[in-house]
């Protein structure tokens, strides 16, 4: 009601003045945002009249009408002078908008997800990656452009993913692979439940870090291991229209197969003629039931002693293979250098009231293995229009499709995929010399599928090289976004949003395994029955088709009131009031036919309950593989939040958050959801103090914050709950359940509280800005397993049993070196985490996992991703063998050795995990070219590297071995030059276990790279459509290591996985 | 007002499953799910008692071959037996038979009926007091009337709380949860059950006549037993089965299983390659018994082995259920100790008559009661020889009188073992990890 009011009188006010006399000038002085300005000085040059705005920011002065021009200067403190030339007779009122004066030169907007508020009004701590920077660096997702770029955020690439990043490090004890432990992920608004790879970076406007609790409990429950939120780009008003234009290309090398240290064919083929002469693969060569696979080099070694050919012969074939390597034709027909496009178009613009922005995606990328590849297309449309003055509405709607082909898996580790199959042998050949595909042994002996069936049966044989080219595996996903919300400013310092947000995302994998593959015609094979009048398929000929669809739904729906007042000069205030409520669910269905003809969409029927016997008798009865299955997972959530701050003279900054969150998580009462978090924070700003003149730190400011945020672990419900299994009971047919865990009333949400202590300053004439921040996190109530009396019916239980703490420090520096035209930068940032788990209720008698390096140390005091090892005496030079240590004193006796009575006897190095690490990146311009190179260094880590196991080597399995063997031990002296134990047969798994855990197998991980290069040319042609045209090239994963701590040669980051190759990138942009 | 609604509404809206598999306990079809896991119920059953069992011997390979925890169990060294013989029959049974007791009174109908609850909480009883029965069996002793109250029992657990902390019972207080559970089964439960996987009350009452013919109250073993066989009585004519096939004849959920259950079969040392049947024993099988050879064959390395395992398994021992022999021949053996010789010799004779080639059986007639209770032990360690879960209780219960008293012996190596009547070692050590997590008192 009051509302109508105060629109009622606006526009009776404008009628009013719309109809003043023709002598009178008249009009109103307003800032960027509309509010109006009071006491702006107005001087009518030519005429000498002098006069100011009143407290609405109108103003009115009478002129003589002699004069058919004035000239009026408007000039009011903290706002930029305008000069306005106003002709007479004035026919409308004029209005004049004061863009604030710009105090601080970059005022860096943090957007929070809920509000985007300046960054020196804040107390919390964010970092924020601008456009600029992000667009400078190529990939096709949007997360892993972000590694270098942030102080405290760490890229965890040991186990292969390019994505996976901790904030501060690590705050939950959940395994990375439950996604329990990954920061939350905000597009825009809302938390983003998708793909992350459905985003195109080409609509990234900027990345927004929160670190500390000021900055990230407003996500409350979620913010646990902290908060990334990305802005997309959006429309503006008063624009003209505009055509922004990129292209990149990308390519890279062929993975390098050779940098895992292995042993020589020549070597591996030594090792089977010593294992034939122990008879080690009689068993396997005798065995007339499942017919293992037996290896080219066995099977001459076996004719030979049959006599079926001479043992000239079967050495004079043998010799013929040592010079094979199977990396050779991984390389040639397996790979290929990868090649990635990414084009991206945007047409944008706006008047006064409505502002659009379309904007297209295309990629293509072709991987580096072949017939491995991923399309992606986005469409994106935001638009927003301002239907009444004081309302706007933001409408948009995004349209991702991909669609990827994993046609290739790789090298191949097993001749099989029955139970017991063995590994690849060195020197098996993929093509012969003309390219022509060759049959590998796998699943059962060749003489075997050579032999057997008849013809009655489908070809046995398994061409690997065919495979690839056979399969046809894809996965689609299409993913609609779509935002929709309202503004209205009830008044000047006082506004109501309401948004809206859906996405739905559905994924389609199938897997279509035609005839063609050997896995179809294995199955088949297997379930046919020749009797002698007739032959039953047991598994109808055709195709096995899986296939699943996965829907993932959200939806969101938030109200919140924004204030931004300032009370005279002295006070400033900016708060949000606001809740939200959010459901999403995913549904997936998938399943498997057999006898499918993917031309005529048809499947055949198939007994799943009775077990069929197995041809040729080589496993008893099964029955058909039955995996239909069904799921459905709902996640609700329901907060209130609120946050405010509170400014006084510009200097002084106090801010508080709450936040309580609800779910359906845990299955218990409402009111035991609730969790209420929380956080305070303070800032002064000792630069703009009266008393401060340190003339070379012009600017100075100190902050602190403290609060909670929280971390949802879902695996763990509070009351008891049952799985109900896809199968009818075995016996009883009939459905049936599982008791899924222990009633656990006291179950919490983890909690994290962090505190936060950080200055920003500005050195040397501004020239070197920069922030050192400070931080404790102790995540408490972790959710962890804890031994419990078996008697009340578990053993162990999952539990709030857990502390950790982490602290660390955090340095970044931005230093302008040079100016003008030829440009220096240097940035810097520096980050140190160190973690200790300081309460651990889980209790071990047994400590030979310790050794392995798993995530949660075996005792509290010591941190995650602890490494210890045995402790190491060197070799006996009698023999070779390694020697340990065992209840004081020098021992051989390995299964003891390997099961120590405590952590004391092993040797504890340190972490697994950099605790320091930072980038250094310098930026040269000259005129308009532009070469930036980032160096990365990572300290106080170790790593295991992996080295020969006999045991593992010395088997009928023959797991091609490590490098090491080459330098193993053979007589005595060699125990000064090496530390890889003789080879021994028979083996000792024990003798093994030790070496690879033990002392000499652990290095240094500290080291400095070049992480990447790039340069760039501004073209400033005259043509308005390469006005503001560039061209850049970047390069990265250039494994350039620059300084590195031991002298092995595996490359600290990626230890025992082959690195991603070198990567260069080249691309066009334009806007006009 | 936004946030005004969302308070209105978010105690449904919060209520949603998270997972679609996942259900909280509320229907009776909910607790029916539970207790129709096979591997919980009808499986994991203890197994101590029949690896110390005197029916087998091992050679030294065989031995060597065992893990640790195994050869201490076969030695009767005083060291505790696999764990698995304490926590899954808690887990597994007592635990899941509590969260059932406890809320299938207050769950929902649903499509079910009152039937069905009454069925369910009967299995629940069932499958608890047959779970302390088997714990009783190893970790606590004998039972013996005059002593009950002062000699330790198993810890009763009768919640699912996981903070009610474990305390050890009286013997007396044992056994008398034992009849508790057993008896409310057995009048919760119907008489024919669903199938051979769930129990009826026909297991209840085979189940009660066990325990009371362990407690020595044989009046009440008869009637329970008598109970039982009114209900279901069928036995297997082994006249009928294929004595020349190299196939088991006895497959899972036979004609004269009750109550289905397994024991656990790992770290086995009673598997057909390794279990020599005893050899005394094989000679009490008379050449006309179809025993001797439905039951045992001898296999390419020389081992004489069982090979009739009620619950079909070909290559080991593992069934540990009820089936109307056993019961035949409890009712015989309490009849007879109650002074009803003919009627215990015709429930013997009964199922003799079907163990030998047909028309070569002589009903074995006698009116001295030792005479025909001796013979009806002799019958009873021969058919039941490999039958787990029970040779080990009657050894303890029979050790109690002096005439039946019996030493066992092993020899490995050369070495002899024994373990003389009412040796302390006939009760089993509680594991390691649960006194020293529990608390509770250690067996002597």
């Amino acid at each position: 009601m009051r509302l109508k009011i105060i629109f009622v009188l606006t526009i009776w006010w404008s009628v009013v003045f719309a109809h003043a006399q023709q002598s009178l000038v008249e009009g109103r002085v307003v800032d960027s945002n509309d509010n109006p300005l009071y006491r702006v000085n107005i001087h009518v040059v030519n005429t000498g009249v002098k006069t100011q705005t009143n407290r609405n920011g109108y103003f009115q002065f009478y002129t003589e009408l002699e004069k058919k021009e004035l000239v009026v200067s408007f000039t009011s403190i903290g706002y930029k002078g305008v000069n306005l030339n106003v002709k007479l007779p004035q026919n409308n009122s004029i209005k004049v908008i004061l863009e604030t004066q710009a105090i601080v030169m970059d005022e860096v907007l943090v957007s929070t997800g809920y509000q985007n508020i300046p960054k020196e009004r804040t107390t919390g701590s964010f970092s924020v990656v601008d456009n600029q920077l992000y667009n400078n660096i190529f990939s096709t997702d949007v997360i892993s452009r972000l590694d270098g770029l942030v102080p405290g955020l760490f890229f965890d690439k040991r186990l292969g993913s390019e994505q996976r990043f901790q904030i501060r490090g690590v705050s939950t004890l959940a395994a990375p692979s439950t996604g329990l432990a990954d920061p939350l992920i905000i597009l825009d608004n809302f938390p983003y439940e998708g793909d992350i790879n459905n985003l195109n970076p080409n609509d990234v406007e900027s990345i927004t870090f929160l670190k500390d609790a000021a900055a990230a409990s407003i996500w409350g429950a979620k913010a646990g291991n902290g908060v990334v939120v990305i802005t997309t780009k959006k429309a503006s008003y008063d624009r003209p229209f505009k055509v922004a234009l990129s292209s990149n290309v990308s390519f890279s090398e062929k993975p390098n197969l050779w940098y895992l240290p292995q042993m020589s064919t020549s070597d591996y083929i030594d090792t089977e003629i010593f294992l034939f002469g122990k008879g080690a693969y009689n068993a396997n060569l005798a065995n007339t039931t499942s017919r293992p696979v037996i290896t080219p080099v066995v099977e001459l070694l076996d004719q030979a002693k049959k006599n079926i050919i001479t043992e000239d012969e079967a050495m004079r074939q043998i010799d013929e293979l040592r010079h094979l390597d199977i990396r050779n034709d991984y390389d040639r027909f397996f790979y290929r250098p990868s090649f990635k496009q990414q084009y991206a178009l945007s047409l944008s613009g706006g008047n006064e009231n409505i502002s659009y922005l379309f904007s297209g995606g295309w990629d293509k990328n072709l991987a580096e293995l072949r017939e491995n590849k991923m399309d992606r297309l986005t469409l994106r449309s935001i638009n927003s229009f301002k239907p009444m003055k004081r309302m706007e509405i933001g409408v948009g709607l995004t349209y991702t499709f991909s669609n990827s082909q994993q046609n290739n898996a790789g090298p191949i580790k097993n001749l099989g995929s029955v139970a017991g199959s063995r590994s690849i042998y060195p020197y098996a050949q993929l093509a012969d010399n003309n390219g022509i595909s060759i049959a590998l042994p796998y699943n059962y002996r060749t003489n075997f599928v050579e032999t057997t069936g008849d013809g009655k049966l489908l070809d046995w044989k398994y061409y690997p090289l065919e495979e690839i080219y056979q399969k046809d595996n894809t996965n689609k996903t299409g993913s609609l976004l779509f935002n929709t919300s309202i503004n209205y400013k009830v008044l000047n310092w006082l506004s109501a949003d309401v948004k809206y947000n859906y996405q739905n995302q559905l994924l389609e994998s199938r897997d279509l395994q035609s005839e063609e593959l050997f896995s179809t015609r294995d199955m088949i094979n297997r379930f046919t029955v020749i009797e002698p009048d007739k032959i039953i398929y047991n598994l109808p000929m055709g195709s096995v088709f899986s296939s699943s669809q996965t829907t993932l739904q959200s939806h969101n729906v938030r109200g919140q009131l924004n204030v931004n007042h300032q009370f005279g000069n002295d006070h400033q205030i900016n708060g949000l009031l606001g809740g939200e409520i959010r459901n999403s669910m995913s549904n997936t269905r998938a399943g498997t036919s057999y006898g499918y003809d993917d031309y005529l969409k048809i499947s055949s029927q198939v007994d799943y309950v009775k077990r069929h016997p197995i041809y040729a008798s080589l496993a008893s009865d099964q029955s058909i593989p039955f995996r239909d299955s069904y799921s459905n997972n709902v996640d609700r959530f329901v907060s209130l939040y609120v946050n405010a701050a509170y400014q006084y003279l510009n200097r002084y900054t106090v801010s508080g958050s709450a936040r309580r969150d609800a779910s359906n998580l845990f299955g218990v009462a409402t009111n035991n959801k609730w969790k209420p978090l929380w956080s305070v924070g303070g800032k002064w700003d000792i630069g703009k103090e009266n008393f401060y003149n340190v003339d070379f730190i012009p600017a100075l400011s100190l902050r602190a914050t403290y609060g909670y945020s929280g971390n949802v672990n879902n695996s763990v419900p509070a009351v008891v709950t049952i799985s109900y299994q896809s199968s009818l009971s075995p016996l009883g047919r009939e459905q049936y359940a599982l008791l899924q865990n222990a009633p656990n009333a006291e179950l919490r949400w983890e909690s994290v509280g962090q505190f936060n202590l950080a200055s920003d300053f500005e050195l040397i004439n501004r020239r070197l800005s920069g922030t050192i921040e400070y931080y404790i996190k102790n995540s408490k109530d972790l959710i962890s397993i804890m031994d419990t009396d078996p008697t009340i019916g578990f053993s162990s239980i999952r539990r709030n049993s857990a502390n950790l703490r982490n602290i660390g420090w955090e340095i970044h520096l931005n230093s302008k070196n040079l100016n003008g035209n030829n440009s220096w930068l240097t940035n810097i940032s520096f980050s140190s985490n160190k973690n200790k788990l300081t309460k651990y209720l889980y209790k071990t008698n047994y400590f030979d996992d310790a050794v392995t390096g798993s995530t949660i140390p075996l005792e509290p005091g010591f941190p995650l991703n602890s490494l210890f090892s045995y402790k190491w005496f060197g070799l006996d030079s009698d023999n070779g063998d390694p020697i340990g240590y065992f209840e004081g004193e020098k021992s051989k006796d390995y299964a003891k050795i390997n099961n120590p009575a405590s952590l004391n006897d092993l040797q504890f190095h340190g972490n697994l995990l950099p605790q320091y690490f930072g980038s250094l990146r310098n930026t040269f311009g000259y005129k308009d070219f532009s070469l930036s190179f980032t160096l990365t260094g990572q300290f106080g880590y170790f790593f295991r590297k992996s080295t020969i196991s006999y045991s593992s080597l010395l088997s009928t399995n023959g797991i091609i071995g490590h490098g090491d063997y080459a330098s193993r031990w053979k007589e005595t002296g060699d125990e000064l030059r090496t530390t890889v134990p003789s080879s021994i047969y028979p083996v000792n798994s024990n003798r093994d276990w030790f070496y690879q855990h033990s002392e000499a197998t652990v290095e240094k991980g500290d080291h400095v790279r070049l992480q990447d290069v790039y340069f760039s040319y501004t073209l400033k042609s005259k043509k308005e459509i390469l006005k503001k045209a560039k061209i850049s090239c970047y390069a990265n994963n250039l494994n350039w290591i620059v300084w590195q701590a031991t002298s092995s040669s595996l490359d600290p980051l990626y230890q025992n996985r082959i690195p991603s190759p070198r990567n260069i990138a080249i691309s066009f942009s334009t806007s006009f | 007002m936004v946030v005004a609604l969302q308070f209105c509404s978010c105690e449904k809206f919060l209520e949603e499953r998270p997972k679609s598999s996942l259900a909280k306990l509320s229907t009776v079809q909910d607790y029916q799910s539970i207790m129709a896991n096979e591997t919980q119920f009808n499986g994991v059953f203890p197994f101590a008692g029949d690896f110390s069992s005197d029916y087998y011997y091992l050679d030294d390979a065989a031995f060597l071959s065992l893990v640790e925890e195994t050869r201490h169990n076969y030695l009767w060294e005083a060291e505790p037996p696999n764990v698995n013989n304490w926590n899954q029959t808690y887990s597994a049974k007592v635990y899941p038979a509590n969260v059932t007791i406890e809320g299938i009174d207050h769950s929902v109908l649903g499509n079910f009926t009152e039937f069905n609850r009454q069925q369910v909480k009967g299995e629940a009883f069932f499958s608890r007091g047959f779970a302390f029965y088997h714990l009783a069996q190893i970790f606590a002793p004998s039972y013996q009337k005059d002593k009950a109250k002062e000699l330790l029992g198993i810890p009763i657990r009768l919640t699912s709380d996981i903070n009610v902390a474990t305390t050890r019972t009286n013997l007396e207080e044992t056994y008398s949860q034992i009849l508790s559970d057993l008896h409310a089964s057995a009048f919760l439960l119907p008489s024919i059950p669903r199938s051979k996987v769930r129990p009826g009350k026909s297991a209840a009452y085979a189940a009660l006549s066990r325990a009371y013919l362990i407690m020595q109250d044989f009046k009440k073993a008869e009637l329970y037993a008598d109970s039982c066989l009114s209900i279901y009585n069928t036995l297997i004519d082994y006249n009928d089965l294929n004595l020349n096939s190299t196939q088991s004849q006895f497959p899972i959920l036979n004609n004269e299983v009750i109550f289905h259950a397994i024991r656990t079969n790992s770290f086995s040392p009673l598997g057909a390659s390794r279990a020599n049947v005893d050899t005394l024993l094989y000679n009490k099988y008379e050449l006309n018994d179809l025993r001797r050879n439905l039951f045992y064959r001898t296999n390419a390395a020389g081992i004489r082995s069982f090979y009739a395992d009620y619950g079909g398994n070909l290559t080991s021992t593992t069934f540990c259920g009820i089936a109307t022999d056993e019961v035949y021949l409890t009712s015989a053996e309490c009849k007879i100790r109650n002074g009803d010789i003919v009627g215990g010799l015709k429930r013997l004779n009964d199922l003799l008559r079907k163990r030998y080639v047909t028309n070569q059986y002589v009903d074995f007639i006698t009116n001295d009661q030792k005479v025909a209770l001796r013979k009806v032990l002799e019958e009873r360690e021969k058919e039941l020889a490999f039958r787990s879960g029970i040779r080990w209780s009657d050894l303890r219960r029979l050790n109690l009188e002096p005439e039946f008293a019996k030493t066992i012996y092993r020899k490995i190596n050369g070495q002899v073992y024994k373990l003389e009547p009412n040796d302390k070692r006939y009760t089993f050590k509680i594991p390691y990890d649960v006194i020293r997590l529990s608390g509770i008192q250690q067996n002597d």
